[in-house]
């Protein structure tokens, strides 16, 4: 009898073991998460040129280009807008969880929500925040193919009301721990958008590939789309000071 | 002062082989502008004292540049000119304005100095910004400045950036209003000007000082903070003790002489500058963005130096006596005029002052981002709580291209004859423009 349980026991344990080393249970679901960021440039400080292109219908609607810097560690970034000439002089600020806009004709930075939105289908949290690991809990719920590519499937939870998203399904490359593919949820639990993560180029300064293009689908407009498309992306030492709400009218 | 700045603007602009950056951006604007006027106005009866055309065009161009040489010195220019078909039909009508024109000096990592004509913002109001004392008055109208008629003070600013702190001190050698805001109740000469800004927690916070010279000083804070993901809320308060604002107070009644009619004498005065008690001003507001992009606004101003009912229902006696005075040969001084007609060109500064001249206000502002493709709606409303008079902006935009914006706006007046909204010149306005940006 004690030699079937020992049996028993055995297999059971061996058993658990191969599952959770399939499920990559070595590996948590935050740490899975922590990579992901790091792939998309969290813990460097940047310039970026970035163009978003908002396609409704299958035809190019706007196009507008921004200069980003960003201390994505720090969660600071200062967004630029140089096109159209319409919103050129605008800047927006992020610091942490909190978001200013500055317009040229009010003079002032105003606070806005991480609601507000940039462009098309891209809220300004899209741009200035491609890092999840500080405003998510993670989950690991399974592993699937997506995109040809064998995928982490995470849940990711908002840590407090402030994330603009309640919910995000999230796709992550087992192998290297490129983002593929993101749901995002509201608060109401409607299906928002999908964004997919594209276009990885190998950045020498970076030491990394890093995705160069979200393309972001809305899932209430069917038939519209938003392209982000990062062209320059390059290390720069940037002031603090930059990032501060009083400095935004003296930023040129 | 002027020359100078412009001197050295134009040497940067020469050396610009050597600048860093040279940025520019600005629009060309055409706006016609239809007004239909009233009748039962008792600021501008039957349209006499300001002879208003019913309709006019304002072409107006506004440049802004900014040089940068080496990170050490920045240099930026504001030009606008515009002409209005109201004011005259030759070249020499155009009016060109400076409405800034300032350097900033690199003096450290912390350090910075502004030397020139700039245009400051303090203040976390939309419609009302009592902190905002070296600011360009507002027109709680016009919240964005879309006239972009606003102009700069000459000043020396220091920027202090030290351990989140932002820390600035503004001397003012002259306080100059902008053209046509001279008799308005605010004037006042301000010396100097100080606040200190950081962001607690997750809460901007300001606090500000004004004085020196002949003006009082004034204390004042602002806040702004956003809760969760859609609400913003925010507040100023700014006061002082005694009151610079300018009081009507009737100096003697009329009665005749030897047959000859003598008027009742009106003085507008700063009457209650010595007083003891404290005068604030204060605001406070909120926006509210929903899941689909759509904003709403909403924002109370008190101001404790506004006219209550008693007195305004004496500027209104007054007003109604100047109209009485209007056509009648009795009250003509000679010279082609009449006491009717002074009295009312000079209540029109007073009383048609940008930011109000009561003491309760609410602002309303919703905005719907494309209402159909290229297409935005805004609608302002400005409510006079003390009377009920209001005025209604809507706005609608048409966004075609980045660079080119079409719009149609008005303005409408409700509110009795008697009340602030409805003693003023227009029942309404259209106004049909087209901008470009470059």
């Amino acid at each position: 009898m004690r030699k079937d349980i020992f049996w028993v026991t055995l297999f059971l344990f061996c058993l658990l073991s191969s599952l959770s080393t399939a499920l990559g249970e070595d590996i948590t679901a935050d740490e899975i998460l922590e990579r992901a960021d790091g792939v998309r440039g969290s813990g460097k400080r940047v310039v970026i040129d970035a163009t978003i292109t908002l396609i409704k219908s299958e035809k190019e609607d706007i196009t507008a280009e921004f200069e980003i810097l960003s201390k994505y560690q720090e969660k600071k970034t200062l967004i630029k807008f140089l096109f159209p000439p319409r919103d050129k002089g605008k800047i927006f600020l992020m610091l942490g969880d909190d978001f200013w806009i500055y317009l040229p004709n009010t003079r002032k930075p105003i606070r806005i929500s991480p609601l507000q939105r940039l462009l098309g289908n891209a809220s300004y949290g899209d741009i200035a925040r491609p890092t999840y690991s500080g405003d998510y809990y993670a989950e690991l719920l399974r592993m699937e193919e997506s995109e040809n590519k064998e995928c982490f499937v995470l849940e990711l939870k908002a840590k407090n009301k402030k994330v603009a998203y309640h919910r995000v399904i999230y796709w992550v490359q087992k192998d290297n721990f490129h983002p593929i593919k993101a749901d995002f949820y509201a608060f109401s639990g409607k299906l928002m958008k999908t964004a997919f993560f594209e276009g990885y180029e190998y950045k020498p300064h970076l030491k990394q590939s890093t995705p160069t293009r979200l393309v972001i689908f809305d899932q209430v407009m069917r038939d519209s789309k938003t392209i982000i498309e990062y062209t320059e992306i390059e290390p720069l030492e940037i002031p603090d000071k930059l990032f501060s709400r009083d400095y935004l009218e003296r930023v040129r | 002062m002027r020359w100078l700045l412009v001197i050295l603007l134009v040497i940067m602009g020469i050396d610009k082989a050597q600048t860093q950056e040279l940025e520019y951006r600005g629009s060309l604007k055409n706006e016609a502008i239809y007004r239909e006027l009233s009748n039962k106005s008792l600021l501008n009866p039957n349209n006499e004292i300001l002879d208003l055309e019913r309709g006019h065009n304002l072409i107006s161009f506004n440049l802004f540049c900014d040089a940068d040489w080496k990170n050490k010195i920045k240099g930026h220019l504001n030009l606008h000119a515009f002409y209005d078909t109201q004011e005259g039909d030759s070249v020499r009508d155009v009016e060109v304005n400076i409405n800034e024109l300032f350097f900033n000096f690199f003096l450290g990592e912390r350090l910075e100095l502004d030397l020139g004509k700039e245009i400051i913002r303090w203040g976390t109001g939309y419609a009302w910004n009592p902190t905002g004392l070296i600011s360009p008055l507002k027109d709680s109208r016009d919240p964005t400045d879309r006239l972009e008629m606003s102009e700069g003070l000459e000043m020396v600013k220091l920027n202090l950036f030290l351990g989140g702190f932002t820390i600035t001190g503004v001397a003012l050698p002259e306080l100059d209003f902008p053209r046509e805001q001279a008799y308005l109740p605010r004037w006042q000469r301000t010396d100097w000007a100080g606040k200190i800004y950081k962001l607690v927690k997750d809460v901007d916070l300001s606090l500000v000082a004004f004085g020196g010279g002949e003006s009082k000083t004034v204390l004042g804070m602002s806040f702004s903070r956003v809760l969760g993901n859609n609400l913003e809320l925010h507040g100023e308060i700014a006061g002082k003790q005694g009151s610079e604002n300018f009081y009507l107070g009737k100096k003697s009644e009329e009665y005749t002489i030897s047959g000859t009619l003598v008027p009742r004498v009106y003085e507008y005065s700063q009457s209650r500058t010595d007083e003891k008690k404290i005068y604030s001003k204060y605001v406070m507001g909120s926006q509210y963005t929903f899941q689909n992009g759509i904003n709403l606004a909403l924002e109370y101003f008190h101001n404790d130096e506004g006219y209550n009912n008693e007195e305004w229902s004496e500027i209104i006696e007054f007003l109604k006596y100047s109209n009485q005075a209007l056509n009648d040969d009795r009250y003509d001084l000679g010279n082609g005029q009449n006491m009717g007609n002074i009295y009312l060109s000079n209540a029109n500064g007073h009383l048609n002052s940008l930011t109000g001249v009561r003491r309760n206000y609410l602002f309303l502002r919703s905005y719907i981002p494309t209402i159909f493709r290229c297409g935005n709606l805004e609608i302002i409303m400005v409510n006079s709580l003390d009377d009920g008079s209001s005025v209604i902006i809507p706005t609608l935009s048409y966004e075609p291209l980045g660079y080119l914006s079409l719009y149609l706006l008005m303005n409408i007046f409700l509110g009795n004859g008697e009340s602030e909204f409805g003693i003023l010149y227009e029942n309404y306005t259209v106004n049909l423009g087209l901008k470009l940006f470059f």
